[in-house]
């Protein structure tokens, strides 16, 4: 005799996972958004390897995505830009895999991450293990410390806060997804249009800990192995004229805990935008024209390769 | 022994391999030997998964368990005239680990006002309070009701059984120990399959409830009344589909092992009053109270039956946590109970007392979770304070969070909702709790649900930190 309740019960459960398996990678709108900015973004990859001996590739979260526009730099200033940002809801091991995964000897490497994704516990969220699996590129998974397929498989389905908005955006006939394919460039940047409310962070201390500290020495370490030049871009984000200042201090703080590891790109905004209506839908969104500005910026910063001192950080005390 | 993490089911599932491999092997060597082996193998197996969890658990379970088994078989075999006596040396010895890790550092620092730096920072080991006052009971029980000592390995089983270790049911020695001298590893469909429906509802209380709606617990206002009552709202739901989900996770293991546990809990959010809410809320805990504390002081047939209630629940209080909130929390229920008992019958109908009953525990709730004493204090009074209750206030709440959490938040808390009715009618119409919940369509909803639902990062039981 068999326990068929209890046996109904497990393959119940099973055949629950392997259908939120099979809609987590193939047709969750947020996934199948990364999924086409990784077509993208690979398809630019080829291309500006085929052309150029050396590229330059930016990372980041999402601010890096809307930010960085890879095509325009390489129209308008012959730099070969590679633009690997993705979502932050990723998490910063993730998205660093992914960029280096894509880089080789003599590329230069920027990371533009959100800091609040550096100075935090870096867990691999359920978002980066689903994208990883949608793409096929599980290898990004498998770096990573602590890797094992049954603790990233239970990550392929949606949980309750995608179950929920999706059924509440079915219920309000509101698209699926915030943002549109149609937005993805070529060069991997999001181009940004829609304008949305949204009301800015206070500029809350970012403090490094160990773990932050000895995995970004691990990559310090890892592009002095293969020959990449690598430096920290702190993304621009909003911050109201009034606090530009207080930003400022917060940003520079953060920068030189960075420092101590990875060289920091000489940005003079310390990542504080005053401009609100340059910023899209969050305070870390830009819209096109702030877009550029920023490619153009960082196109210079990038080949004047003028970093911070730790003396100069330590100036905006 | 986190019954959400995957990991444990792993644990669990290599040693019943293991235990299954054994006995395939024995049964032909020396099968008369087979009811020892499976009360060894059940021992092994729990401390396998007791060592999985730390092995500071794992050492101070043990000093605990051995150490109550051979103080009590001294004194039987010594001094059995006098047992009762040595009760006053034992007791003391075995609540010894218990008051070191989890109130050294609230007595000495917190009421006495010493500065000892080294107690601030000790993790309690997990299930300690649980292990600790199962084991006091078995030693009353024993020494009180002249019961014999009990062979060492029924006894270890009785103090060690995995699925209520750490988080009970806190079971007796009368209910408990009978099963485990009789304890064989049998393949029983029924059981497992009864098993398996407990273990279900009690993943689905725990994954996609519990965890889902502690995302949305926040205890950050201090002014605003209605976001403290969402607070309280959302943290009682909590800590009630928390614990009872291992409660009934830990009866359906037992049930697939062929042991009976206690349910804990009895649907205590369809209670009409306090004292129905005591009987139905951590039932063991209740009655071990009941037992060795409220009856022996006089119980309620005494004149100073409040004063009886008010030291047995703020004795409660105290053994949820080391903190003054707890000590609160304890009073404000033994106030409820007395006004309880004093006004009996003063409201007939039955949903204004559940009403009434609900509002005093999630006013409660409050305590259990807000540690800071001064903000604890200023948070009840601002729920008792009628003109704290304005639009403005109330404006301030709904655009508290962001339209997609509400939506999420109100998902959560419309889900709880149909569980808690499906419960009342189960209370009301069956009188079994989870009756309907427990039907076999409904569970299967209930594994397609958890699955849905559960959130990637699992939070830690919360009785664990008691």
């Amino acid at each position: 005799m068999r326990p068929r309740f209890a046996l109904r019960l497990l393959g119940v459960a099973l055949l629950t996972w392997l259908a939120s398996a099979l809609y987590t990678v193939r047709w969750n709108p947020e996934i199948a958004f990364f999924r086409r900015a990784d077509r993208l973004k690979q398809t630019w990859a080829e291309q500006l390897d085929r052309r150029f001996p050396h590229k330059v590739v930016v990372f980041g979260g999402s601010s890096c995505t809307v930010s960085i526009d890879g095509a325009g730099l390489l129209e308008h200033e012959q730099l070969p830009v590679l633009n690997l940002g993705l979502g932050a809801g990723m998490g910063a091991k993730v998205l660093t895999e992914y960029a280096l995964q894509h880089t080789r000897p003599g590329d230069t490497v920027v990371m533009a991450m959100e800091p609040p994704l550096i100075a935090a516990t870096l867990g691999v969220p359920a978002l980066g293990v689903q994208f990883c699996y949608a793409t096929g590129d599980t290898a990004v998974l498998r770096n990573l410390e602590g890797w094992s397929w049954p603790g990233t498989a239970m990550d392929l389905r949606p949980g309750g806060y995608h179950t929920f908005t999706l059924l509440g955006k079915l219920l309000l006939h509101q698209p699926l997804y915030r943002y549109r394919q149609s937005e993805l460039q070529p060069g991997g940047w999001h181009r940004l249009e829609l304008q949305r409310a949204f009301v800015p962070d206070e500029p809350t201390p970012l403090a490094l800990v160990d773990e932050d500290r000895a995995w970004l020495a691990g990559l310090r370490d890892w592009c002095h192995r293969h020959e990449v030049r690598i430096a920290y871009s702190l993304p621009w984000a909003y911050a109201p004229a009034a606090r530009a200042e207080a930003y400022r201090r917060r940003n520079a703080a953060f920068l030189l805990q960075v420092s101590r590891y990875l060289p920091v790109l000489k940005d003079p905004r310390l990542g504080v935008y005053t401009v609100r209506t340059g910023f899209a839908d969050t305070e870390w969104h830009l819209i096109p024209a702030a877009a550029e500005l920023r490619s153009k910026e960082l196109a210079q910063q990038v080949r004047a390769w003028q970093c911070w001192s730790p003396a100069e950080l330590g100036n905006f005390k | 022994m986190n019954f959400a993490e995957l990991r444990f089911w792993g644990w669990l599932a290599l040693g019943l391999i293991c235990v299954v491999t054994a006995r395939g092997i024995l049964g032909r060597v020396a099968a008369g030997r087979m009811p020892v082996f499976d009360k060894v193998a059940l021992f092994s197996l729990g401390l396998f998964l007791l060592l999985c969890v730390s092995w500071v658990t794992f050492i101070i379970f043990l000093c605990v368990a051995v150490g109550t088994y051979l103080g009590l078989g001294w004194i039987l075999r010594y001094h059995a005239a006098h047992a009762t006596e040595y009760l006053l040396v034992l007791i003391p010895l075995q609540l010894l680990p218990l008051a070191y890790y989890k109130y050294s550092d609230f007595l000495v620092n917190q009421v006495l006002g010493l500065q000892a730096v080294g107690l601030e920072h000790l993790i309690i080991p997990v299930g300690i309070s649980f292990y600790t006052f199962q084991k006091v009971a078995f030693v009353i029980d024993t020494l009180a009701f002249h019961e014999p000592l009990p062979a060492l390995l029924d006894y270890l089983n009785f103090a060690g059984f995995f699925p209520q270790i750490v988080a009970g049911p806190i079971e007796r020695r009368r209910d408990l120990l009978p099963q485990m001298e009789r304890f064989r590893f049998r393949w029983d469909p029924e059981a497992i399959d009864e098993g398996a429906g407990w273990v279900a509802l009690g993943l689905f209380f725990k994954c996609a409830l519990a965890d889902n709606l502690a995302t949305y617990f926040d205890a950050s206002s201090v002014t605003n009344p209605y976001l403290i009552w969402l607070a309280n709202g959302v943290f009682g739901l909590r800590i009630y589909y928390d614990f009872a989900g291992y409660s009934l996770i830990a009866v359906g293991l037992g049930r697939a092992l062929g042991i009976r546990l206690t349910l804990n809990f009895l649907s205590p959010y369809c209670a009409t009053s306090a004292t129905e809410f005591w009987r139905r809320w951590h039932v063991t805990l209740s009655q071990w109270f009941r037992d060795y504390v409220y009856i022996p002081m006089g119980g309620g047939r005494t004149p100073v039956w409040a004063w009886n209630v008010a030291v047995v629940f703020v004795a409660s209080g105290i053994w949820h946590g080391a903190g003054w909130n707890f000590v609160l929390w304890g009073a404000l229920h033994a106030l409820f109970l007395i006004t309880n008992r004093r006004c009996k019958n003063w409201i007939p109908a039955a949903f204004p007392s559940w009403l009434l009953t609900m509002v005093a525990s999630f006013y409660a709730w409050l305590c259990f979770y807000e540690r800071r004493t001064g903000v604890l204090l200023a948070k009840l009074r601002v729920l008792l304070t009628p003109h704290a209750y304005q639009l403005d206030a109330l404006r301030a709440a709904t655009h508290h969070w962001a339209p997609g959490d509400a939506m999420v938040l109100a998902g959560f808390m419309a889900l709880a909702a149909s569980v808690l009715l499906l419960e009342w009618v189960s209370v009301r119409r069956e009188n079994q709790p989870y009756y309907y919940l427990r039907r076999r369509p409904v569970l299967v909803g209930l594994v397609i649900l958890t699955v849905l639902l559960a959130p990637e990062t699992h939070n830690s039981f919360i009785y664990f930190a008691f």
